[in-house]
């Protein structure tokens, strides 16, 4: 076994193999940090690629693009509070907040150490635990599966903020909305409003780059300011040392978060998805001062980012010795390596255990080599956060509309986006914690699969009394009760204004209260005809959904009275809540983006998305013409060099450029429409 | 010799005529073709960019051949998009499996059917098979018959239109195995879990799954048994087995067990769903009313690539499997059929797969 462990570092380290995985890492950390591209993405550009290499390098260049976007995704993360891709999601919570502060280098500092330290870890921590991963696999069947997501959703009570009844109740939307579209026994669309969109499911992108993106780029567009608040000279105690410092100071939350990483990501089906959500509660539960979570606490951006790396790093073997892959993007690089003649088993881990290792040895690497050149790199990353807003909305604005648009290729990606960056909106400025939203649509989807399978199997209930869903029982009992205890505490130390969930404006929150009430009363009425297999797991949660919000409503109103009261009237109270929440510039932003995609339903994608970012700059940046031009040309540049000649983009068929394709002479360049 | 040099010349300029290729030959030169696949990265669409590189080559006028993916609804989203919306110009065209269940189930969502588009090029796949856990019978498992005592067998199921699922359930109703059908499973990982940790028990496989993934991981070490494949049907009606498999064929455990051929109403539905299917794989269509010049260099392209012995050298590694070319008028003669259904048959199908959905 040394042997082998050794022959795979040599392997490594040949050329072409050495190269190869340095341009795996370039491509990677690009990927990783642009909102809404990522790994799948890189390994749909790279596939065809590999078709014509030498095994060795192509594992090379696959693997260590693939395992690097867990590490650069930390910089939209922190930088935006966009999640540069879904394994990062968690990370907003406090690396934006630091950001915010003028500490975005320390939070690099901190989520690159743990990062790499992650993805060795999760790498090696498998490589010696490989009699342990199938009979942990095996272990975890359907009824295992979904308690995990039950316990995925208890962790809510973390993630709330300020009020738990409104976490609560989005969790229950979030888990509604993940029905959206055909369950997988009864082929009867659900929720899908009579829309094609809709019929199979609500893409998941543009909902998270709607409620995340859309509203922290209105903060800078609408307050006028830079990402950081405070101003650079002004920023202290900011350093990547500093960073490093943190990592080291709480080293064992790695060692944790990094083994929850590597254990569950193994587990198929659910795993990637919520590691880093469980390594963030994890964080805050463990911690003996919660005061400061979701307002920049470090070990908020320590624990998911040793989770998400560990994750990639270890769901590597059971893929290559038992064919199991753990998520999506596992699969797909496990299929790409068996066109490269790989062949998944046993031998993997005895005769082939060189090619097992010098994957292992890459992923250790890549994960050094992305640390490292971020490290080095990140000062210069870290000055966006002072550049003034308005020079970054525009650009992150463009993809978050391209990237969304890659969830379903549809005008419906464009509606969704802009809906859920309203509903996001109002969300942020009334105390309504957007993460169980997100949370609960991620996990919804794959409890009811796993509730449905694991009712079939084993005729109902009789899965109850399984030892390992009793621990999780207990688990979960724990959760709640830490979560409802640091809710407690919290509150005595008194209110927080700052952080996710915690702004207080009554009137403004009736705004998402009464169509949330509206939605959790249409939804079971919408679904009462379907057959119990497709009916229930909604019902199940709209119904609560339903309380929960009643009770919220009661609350609010007796807010707004005493908001009337205050202002002598109703008028006044609208009036202060108004500019509280900016309601009026936000109204015009987005009239902004409304009037963009009706625009691109004449002269499509690629010219609205650069005529967009051109006014954007010249009405509320008011920069020059020349560099508003400059801007908008370089957007336009990458629509047509990235998303048209090297992703093939699917792109709305609108007007103009179906016009132009029509009467255009042959040989014309129609792909410049 | 005035005359010889005059037909020196007509000859000569005869001859660059003749070598020169027809203009119309060169209807997708500097054009690009998109495939349009139903899914993401992964499973069909590795296959279409595998093609894709070689279509380049081998389609009259060399266009860039590129793939897009509009995934959504089980490829009903990009059919229906390839129906309604593409342009008729050949440049647009469906790459997916043909998911003739669907058709007949009456799929919600499905707004095209399959004999309205332009048939360009079909590629078999391997027939599908049906493996179980060995443990299921005192002594192991050794043909499909030691299932008929088992009791309490869960079938590790995707979704009733599902190929892999039609194909090996139906099989296993005409030998007579009982089962209860679990059906959700989204993938050969969480498949492969189940089995494997015996919460479910048996199940379909594709040829490339068999081989590269379940065969090496899990036959091999004993835990499970492949019961048998499915027999090929050639163009012309004729079953027989398949000799890379090692295991027997559906029709022979039938006649060992039954000592007689299949037949009955399930096996004449099941005749008709091979013969319109030869069990799956993935075809190409054009929109309706597409350019004529434009079919008939795409389905050369088609046949030249699916054919090429370079291609189909590399298909094996690439893809699992190595597909088979169905030509034109065989693939043309399946739309016909599926156009004229007999209503029994439909029927059948109809309330055999709402059947599994209610359960």
């Amino acid at each position: 076994m040394f042997d082998a462990f050794l022959q795979g570092f040599t392997l490594v380290f040949q050329w072409p193999t050495i190269g190869v995985i340095v341009l795996g890492v370039a491509i990677g950390a690009w990927l990783g940090a642009v909102p809404g591209l990522g790994g799948i993405i890189g390994l749909s550009i790279l596939i065809p690629f590999t078709f014509e290499m030498d095994p060795v390098p192509a594992f090379a260049l696959l693997l260590a693009m693939v395992s690097v976007t867990a590490t650069s995704d930390t910089i939209a993360s922190v930088l935006l509070g966009v999640p540069g891709t879904a394994a990062s999601q968690a990370t907003i919570l406090d690396g934006h907040p630091l950001a915010m502060k003028g500490e975005a280098s320390r939070a690099f500092g901190a989520a690159f150490t743990v990062s790499a330290f992650g993805g060795v870890f999760g790498a090696f921590i498998l490589a010696v635990s490989i009699p342990l991963v199938l009979p942990i696999i095996l272990a975890f069947n359907a009824p295992e599966i979904f308690m995990l997501g039950v316990l995925g959703l208890s962790m809510v009570g973390s993630l709330t903020g300020g009020s738990v009844l409104k976490g609560l109740a989005i969790g229950c939307f979030g888990v509604v909305l993940s029905t959206v579209g055909t369950g997988d026994t009864v082929p009867i669309p659900r929720f899908n409003l009579g829309t094609d969109y809709l019929i199979d499911s609500l893409p998941f992108l543009p909902v998270v780059l709607g409620i995340f993106a859309i509203p922290e780029l209105m903060e800078l567009a609408l307050k006028d300011t830079s990402i950081s608040r405070v101003p650079k000279d002004q920023a202290k105690g900011g350093g990547i040392l500093r960073g490093i410092k943190d990592a080291w100071v709480h080293k064992w939350l790695a060692v944790r978060c990094a083994a929850l990483g590597s254990y569950i990501g193994i587990l198929p089906g659910l795993g990637a998805a919520i590691v880093d959500w469980l390594a963030y509660g994890h964080a805050v539960q463990s911690a003996k001062d919660r005061s400061k979570f979701g307002q920049g606490d470090i070990r908020g951006v320590i624990g998911p980012e040793a989770a998400n790396n560990a994750t990639q790093g270890g769901a590597l073997i059971p893929a290559v010795a038992f064919g199991i892959p753990g998520g999506v993007g596992v699969a797909i690089l496990l299929s790409a390596l068996m066109i490269q003649g790989l062949r998944p088993g046993p031998e993997m881990l005895t005769k082939d255990a060189h090619v097992t290792f010098s994957m292992v040895w890459t992923i250790v690497v890549a994960n050094l080599l992305v640390a490292g050149v971020l490290m080095f790199w990140s000062r210069q990353v870290a000055r966006v956060a002072f550049l003034p807003g308005h020079l970054i909305v525009p650009g992150v604005l463009f993809f978050v509309f391209m990237g969304s648009w890659l969830g379903g290729a549809s005008l419906g990606d464009w509606v969704s986006v802009i809906f859920f960056g309203i509903l996001g909106y109002l969300m942020k400025r009334s105390g309504w914690s957007r993460p169980p939203l997100v949370l609960g649509l991620i996990l919804g989807d794959i409890m009811e699969n796993k509730f449905n399978i694991a009712w079939r199997v084993h005729d109902g209930w009789g899965w109850l009394d399984r030892p390992i869903v009793l621990i999780i029982i207990a688990l979960i009992a724990l959760t709640i009760y830490l979560s409802a205890r640091g809710i407690v505490s919290t509150r005595r130390q008194g209110a927080i204004e700052q952080g996710e969930g915690r702004e207080r404006n009554p009137l403004v929150s009736l705004m998402v209260t009464v169509p949330l009430l509206a939605f959790f009363t249409w939804a079971p009425i919408e679904s009462a005809e379907w057959p119990r297999s497709i009916r229930h797991f909604p019902a199940t949660f709209a119904l609560p959904g339903l309380a929960f919000v009643l009770l919220i409503v009661l609350s609010e109103l007796r807010a707004v009275r005493g908001a009337v009261i205050e202002h002598a009237g109703l008028g006044g109270a609208w009036r202060e809540a108004r500019e509280k929440a900016l309601l009026k510039r936000a109204v015009i932003f987005f009239a902004y983006l409304i009037a963009m995609v009706l625009a691109m339903l004449v002269i499509g994608q690629k010219l609205a998305l650069p005529i967009l970012m051109y006014l954007y700059l010249r009405r509320w940046g008011e920069y020059s013409r020349k560099l508003s031009g400059a801007y908008a040309l370089a957007g336009y540049a990458v629509l047509v060099v990235f998303y048209e000649h090297t992703l093939h983009l699917f792109w709305f068929q609108a007007l103009l450029p179906e016009w132009v394709i029509e009467v255009a002479p042959k040989g014309f360049p129609t792909w410049l429409f | 010799m005035k005359t010889k040099t005059f037909t020196a010349i007509a000859l000569g300029a005869a001859a660059i005529a003749l070598a020169a290729p027809p203009a119309q030959a060169q209807y997708f030169k500097g054009e690009t073709v998109k495939l349009i696949v139903g899914f993401g990265p992964g499973g069909t669409d590795t296959i279409a960019r595998f093609l894709s590189q070689h279509l380049e080559k081998h389609i009259p006028g060399n266009p860039k051949v590129i793939v897009q993916n509009m995934p959504g609804a089980a490829t009903m989203k990009a059919m229906n998009f390839i129906t309604h919306k593409a342009r008729p110009d050949g440049k647009t065209i469906g790459f997916n499996p043909f998911q003739v269940a669907a058709q007949l189930a009456g799929q919600p969502g499905m707004r095209f059917k399959y004999q309205d588009l332009i048939y360009i090029a079909g590629l078999q796949g391997g027939p599908g098979m049906v493996l179980a856990r060995h443990d299921l019978a005192p002594g192991g498992v050794k043909s499909a018959s030691d299932l008929f005592k088992a009791k309490g067998l869960k079938y590790a199921g995707r979704n009733p239109i599902h190929g892999s699922d039609v194909n090996a359930m139906i099989t296993l109703d005409l030998l007579g195995v009982k089962y209860d059908y679990v059906s959700g499973f989204r993938n050969v990982p969480s498949i492969k879990t189940s089995i494997q940790a015996a919460e479910t028990h048996f199940t379909g496989f594709s040829m490339g799954s068999w081989f590269k993934n379940l065969k090496p991981t899990m036959a091999d070490k004993g835990i499970i048994v492949g019961l048998y494949h499915l027999d090929v049907m050639d163009t012309s009606g004729n079953f027989s087995p398949d000799p890379r498999y090692k295991i027997p064929s559906f029709q022979q455990v039938y006649k060992k067990v039954h000592g007689k051929a299949p037949s009955g109403p399930t096996w004449d539905a099941f005749k008709f769903y091979t013969s319109v299917t030869f069990g799956g794989g993935m075809r190409i269509f054009a929109p309706p009313k597409t350019k004529a010049e434009a079919v008939r260099d795409l389905r050369i392209g088609f046949k030249n690539a699916a054919t090429d012995p370079e291609v189909l050298k590399r298909m094996g590694d690439a893809i699992g499997q190595v597909m088979k070319y169905i030509p034109v008028d065989a693939g043309e003669k399946q739309l016909k059929e599926l156009a004229n259904v007999d209503p029994k048959i439909a029927k059948f199908w109809k309330d055999r797969i709402a059947s599994f959905q209610k359960q």
